[in-house]
């Protein structure tokens, strides 16, 4: 190594001392190793593990067990942990895709893709266009690690199978609108049977329909039924609300009439029995005098008539023709 | 001294490596063949763990253990009633027997492509010996629709389900599982080592323009037709209740009258009843008083009245003593 000349500060400085160099590394190389292998190791020697989540732990490839939220331990290189959200509520969705979540949400049911899914064949060899969704959880880690090949892909090719099969069973209308319910359950039903079959540790919380229509080139017909309906029953109830407008009044002159005629039949018989009573007032006191009372009536009305007439005539018994006359009607007062 | 540092030092490095190339690890998903010079040995290892075999010599084949998926490219197919539909399945298989799937198979890949053709094949032979209902639907149930007529005239077809799309489905699975091999059956596990363990319908549809238009005109005109009904229904019955209301009118005004025209007759006979009790009792009393009424009503301004001398009112103008009868 070239020292620096003391006597010659100005000197050049002298090249890179390769020796010293050498020596430097041999000294630290090997500890420096070992505090790197040893960060490593302490790096890879523990894991975490979220609240909603669960870890299975491989030691040599082999089944260890499953340790839950918190932080562990595990050799490092040896184990093998694989962490999955086990609690999690997961979702898949089919004929659609919702774009964005919130209080609003925005599918998206445009593409060939979902339309592929969503076009399906009723028992009646019609078309339905169903969307829906599965919810489910991983409930058995070991099971879902070990015995399938992509879960989710199994979920999703047994949801479409069931489906399909339960649609192919059910006619338009039934599957439009009738049996929704059912249908909904027994797509459940059916999914947890295939995936107990497979063994693939998964829990179908639900199945649910999220809309099921006619084919858009039919909807506008298949629309105008149920309006066809309404439209039905808005006709018949007008006529019956105009049975009523009508029946009332008419059922009012009914009464009317009636009551009129019997108005008049009081009337009637209150009239007779008045002229009656009248009559036989008179009847009395012509029975206990009769020809006084006869005289009296007689006199009595000629009074009055007489004085009404416009011409009077008074003719001798036995002449033959017209006598000159006494204007009587000119005279006041009676003549007894 | 730095001689046998170097010898110790190689020697554990020559250690190292034989150790790693005698031990492997099976995780719980996979299984393993152990081949010497290519060619397998021993039975398959299925159990996890660590595990050791001979160095260099032999080597350890890792295999899914799994259920591996195997998804169909849409095939079109034509029914027994001559229906073109398209056909898309899925199916799941796995590695039954390691060793007979590495002697013949080889990799998943190549599984996958000998499941192409034996199932492509297959479905299409078993689809084209049904009707599309047969492939559609399971039973025989009768449909329910929102209105009768169209259950009715769903029955009508009289249709019935001899097979069923289980049936029909296992059929596929059953027929895909052997396979003809110089003659001889052999299950797909005998010749490659695979077991398939289910092959589904994930879809059924038209494809053919003119049959997806026919079914939508189809639709359409049943809609219509029932619409139409509906239309009908609703006038038909509008003038029925207008018929019921004019006559149930006429009656109630009918008998209205009639009621009336009773009670006035009961009332003029009931009047007349009075009248002819009182006059009955002097009848020429009555016809005296009447015609002295009348007298007094009838006359007026133009009557001319004549009367004779002897009339009883002017007995005394004529004089005043009454005349000894």
């Amino acid at each position: 190594m070239s020292p620096i000349n003391p006597r010659d500060p100005w000197e050049k400085s002298p090249p890179f001392d390769i020796d010293k160099f050498e020596r430097t590394i041999k000294r630290y190389a090997i500890p420096f190793l070992v505090l790197v292998v040893i960060i490593i190791a302490a790096a890879s020697s523990y894991y975490t593990v979220q609240a909603n989540e669960e870890a299975l732990v491989l030691r040599l490839g082999k089944y260890q067990g499953i340790t839950g939220s918190g932080l562990h331990f595990k050799i490092p290189l040896v184990d093998r942990v694989i962490i999955k959200p086990v609690a999690t509520i997961q979702k898949e969705e089919f004929g659609f895709r919702t774009l964005e979540s919130g209080r609003v949400s925005t599918f998206d049911y445009g593409t060939e893709e979902t339309k592929e899914v969503s076009q399906m064949l009723t028992a009646d060899l019609n078309a339905a266009v169903v969307n829906w969704v599965v919810r489910y959880k991983i409930k058995d880690l070991q099971e879902y690690l070990f015995n399938v090949q992509d879960v989710e892909d199994v979920i999703r090719d047994v949801s479409e199978a069931v489906m399909r099969r339960i649609v192919g069973n059910n006619s338009i209308d039934e599957v439009l609108m009738i049996r929704t319910q059912e249908i909904e359950n027994m797509a459940q039903e059916e999914m947890k049977g295939f995936l107990e079959k497979y063994k693939c540790g998964i829990y179908i919380e639900s199945v649910k329909l999220k809309s099921v229509n006619p084919p858009e080139e039919v909807k506008d017909a298949f629309d105008a039924v149920p309006q066809a309906r309404q439209k039905r029953d808005q006709i018949i109830t007008d006529a019956e609300a105009k049975r009523n407008r009508e029946i009332i009044p008419a059922e009012g002159k009914k009464t009317r009439v009636i009551t009129e005629a019997n108005g008049y039949k009081q009337k009637r018989i209150n009239e007779a029995a008045g002229d009656a009573k009248e009559f036989l007032a008179v009847l009395e006191e012509y029975q206990k005098a009769k020809d006084i009372t006869r005289r009296r009536l007689y006199l009595e009305t000629m009074a009055k008539i007489l004085p009404l007439c416009g011409e009077f005539y008074l003719i001798d018994k036995e002449q033959k023709g017209l006598l000159p006359i006494l204007r009587l009607g000119e005279e006041k007062g009676d003549k007894k | 001294m730095k001689r046998f540092t170097i010898i110790i030092l190689v020697g554990l490095v020559l250690a190292i490596i034989v150790l790693a190339s005698s031990m492997f690890v099976v995780k719980e998903w996979e299984q393993v063949i152990i081949t010497e010079f290519g060619k397998p040995v021993g039975e398959p290892i299925t159990q996890a763990g660590l595990h050791f075999k001979k160095p260099f010599i032999q080597d350890a084949i890792y295999l899914e253990k799994r259920i591996i998926p195997w998804d169909g490219e849409p095939k079109e197919i034509l029914t027994q009633d001559k229906e073109p539909i398209r056909v898309n399945t899925w199916a799941r298989w796995r590695i039954k027997d390691p060793l007979m799937f590495y002697i013949r198979t080889k990799t998943v890949a190549r599984a996958q492509g000998v499941l192409d053709e034996i199932i492509q094949s297959t479905l299409q032979k078993v689809i084209k010996t049904y009707p599309l209902m047969e492939v559609t639907r399971n039973s025989s149930r009768s449909l329910e629709y929102s209105t009768d007529e169209l259950k009715v005239a769903e029955e009508a077809k009289g249709i019935s389900i001899k097979v069923g799309r289980d049936k029909i489905v296992q059929e596929i699975l059953e027929k895909a599982s052997e396979v003809v091999v110089e003659d001889a059956t052999k299950t797909l596990i005998e010749q490659y080592g695979i077991e398939l363990v289910d092959v589904r319908i994930k879809q059924i549809n038209y494809y053919v323009p003119k049959t997806i238009e026919a079914m939508y005109g189809r639709m359409r005109s049943e809609r219509l037709r029932i619409r139409d009904s509906y239309v009908s229904e609703g006038n038909k019955r509008m003038e029925e209740i207008e018929g019921e209301i004019a006559q149930e009118k006429d009656r109630i005004v009918s008998e209205g009258y009639k009621i009336a025209k009773e009670i006035k007759g009961q009332a003029d006979a009931g009047a007349l009843k009075i009248y002819a009790e009182a006059y009955g009792r002097d009848p020429e009393f009555y016809s005296f008083i009447k015609t002295l009424e009348t007298y007094e009503k009838s006359f007026n301004k133009d009557t001319r009245l004549i009367l004779s001398t002897d009339s009883e009112f002017f007995k005394y103008l004529i004089e005043y003593m009454p005349k000894e009868k």
